[in-house]
């Protein structure tokens, strides 16, 4: 049987060799957390915005939509259209074609999107002001302002998956969104694009 | 007597001699109790020295809530149970080495129990269930509280009373008096 104090002495032998395995048990752990919380963060900084879904991704862009639609969410719109028709002027047109409905409907939503500087809201505005340049614009329509107004030009009603109907009216280079009653003032470039889009040069 | 509490408070502080004061304050008693369990004066005096070393490693799991004494049986009888579980392969020794391992015994014994009358209690109380002789031993050698005695076997006050009375009982008988 050992003394007392080779009892002590053992006591702090122990205790050093037990402190020092601490420390290395430790320092083990925090070698093998280091790397785990960097790839954490590598994952969440590269690829998960990439799994996620674009609406949660872009969910905070859409304070600063405009007419109720980002620009985003005119494209995912977008890919729920089936069917673009255009009535007017003694035409009648169908678009059915995934590519000419996109393309259409996205030109369409574009023009939305910039509706701070270039559309105007009908009830803002009084109907004759809207129409006051409109006659110059006539040469793609063949239109007059008093006639845009009175329900004149091109009727674009797109279709949706569900069998609902969104539907706009070109007059002139004013394109009023039936549904929300607001106009949207195009400039030359838009409107022919948007003519030609549509194939009523 | 505070039963080591303020030495530990001293050796908190920085204070390295204070822990020879706790060592020969319950050094012995802690290894002759732990050697009622595991039936080896080593392996109790290496358990013992594994409690303490646990008050030195951990230095803030005591939280003077109990008497330090308390805290080391505690500790002590964890680790005496432990030892008896994970102890798998009966030894075999030499004849000579088991007498010397008695001899030990006998010494710390001894050195424990100054008084021949307690010394003829504790041949006496071997020959009781495990639970009756810890619960006499801590009581009457270790002159713990009921509290205390509880605290340390994991077990309320009321039966460490019931154990108490029983043990009395058997030991009666067995002493003859």
């Amino acid at each position: 049987m050992r003394n007392l104090n080779e009892c002590q002495a053992e006591v702090f032998r122990r205790s050093e060799k037990r402190i020092k395995a601490r420390k290395q048990r430790r320092n083990h752990i925090l070698m093998a957390c280091i790397p785990l919380v960097l790839c954490i963060t590598l994952f969440s900084a590269f690829l998960l915005p990439g799994v996620l879904p674009e609406d949660a991704k872009d969910a905070g862009i859409a304070d600063g939509a405009v007419g109720g639609l980002t620009e985003n969410k005119s494209e995912s719109l977008a890919c729920a259209y089936t069917k673009i028709d255009v009535i007017g002027n003694g035409i009648s047109l169908s678009y059915t074609k995934a590519s000419d409905v996109l393309s259409i409907s996205n030109q369409l939503a574009s023009y939305m999107v910039n509706e701070p500087e270039n559309s105007t809201s009908v009830d803002e505005h009084p109907r004759g002001d809207d129409f006051k340049n409109e006659s110059a614009e006539d040469i793609y329509t063949g239109t007059t302002g008093a006639t845009s107004a009175a329900g004149a030009g091109y009727v674009i009603t797109l279709t949706l998956h569900e069998g609902g109907t969104i539907a706009y009216r070109l007059s002139g280079n004013t394109l009023l969104d039936l549904a929300e009653n607001e106009t949207y003032k195009l400039t030359q470039a838009q409107l022919k694009e948007l003519n030609e889009l549509l194939g009523i040069k | 007597m505070d039963n080591g509490a303020s030495s530990y408070r001293r050796f908190l502080d920085g204070d390295e001699s204070a822990f020879e004061c706790i060592m020969k304050e319950l050094f012995r008693g802690l290894v002759f109790f732990i050697d009622g369990f595991v039936h080896d004066t080593h392996a109790a005096e290496d358990i013992a020295i594994d409690a303490f070393s646990d008050l030195v490693v951990h230095r803030h799991r005591y939280n003077f809530k109990v008497s330090l004494k308390t805290y080391l049986y505690m500790v002590g009888r964890s680790r005496a149970l432990d030892y008896i579980k994970h102890r798998k392969v009966i030894d075999f020794v030499e004849l000579s080495e088991a007498r010397a391992v008695a001899d030990d015994t006998a010494a710390l014994e001894e050195m424990v129990l100054a008084d021949d009358r307690k010394r003829q209690v504790n041949t006496a109380i071997a020959k009781l269930p495990e639970d009756m002789r810890v619960v006499v031993h801590l009581i009457y050698f270790e002159e713990m509280t009921y509290e205390e005695a509880a605290k340390v076997m994991k077990k309320n006050r009321k039966q460490v009373d019931n154990l108490l009375y029983r043990a009395k009982k058997e030991l009666r008988i067995i002493l003859g008096w």
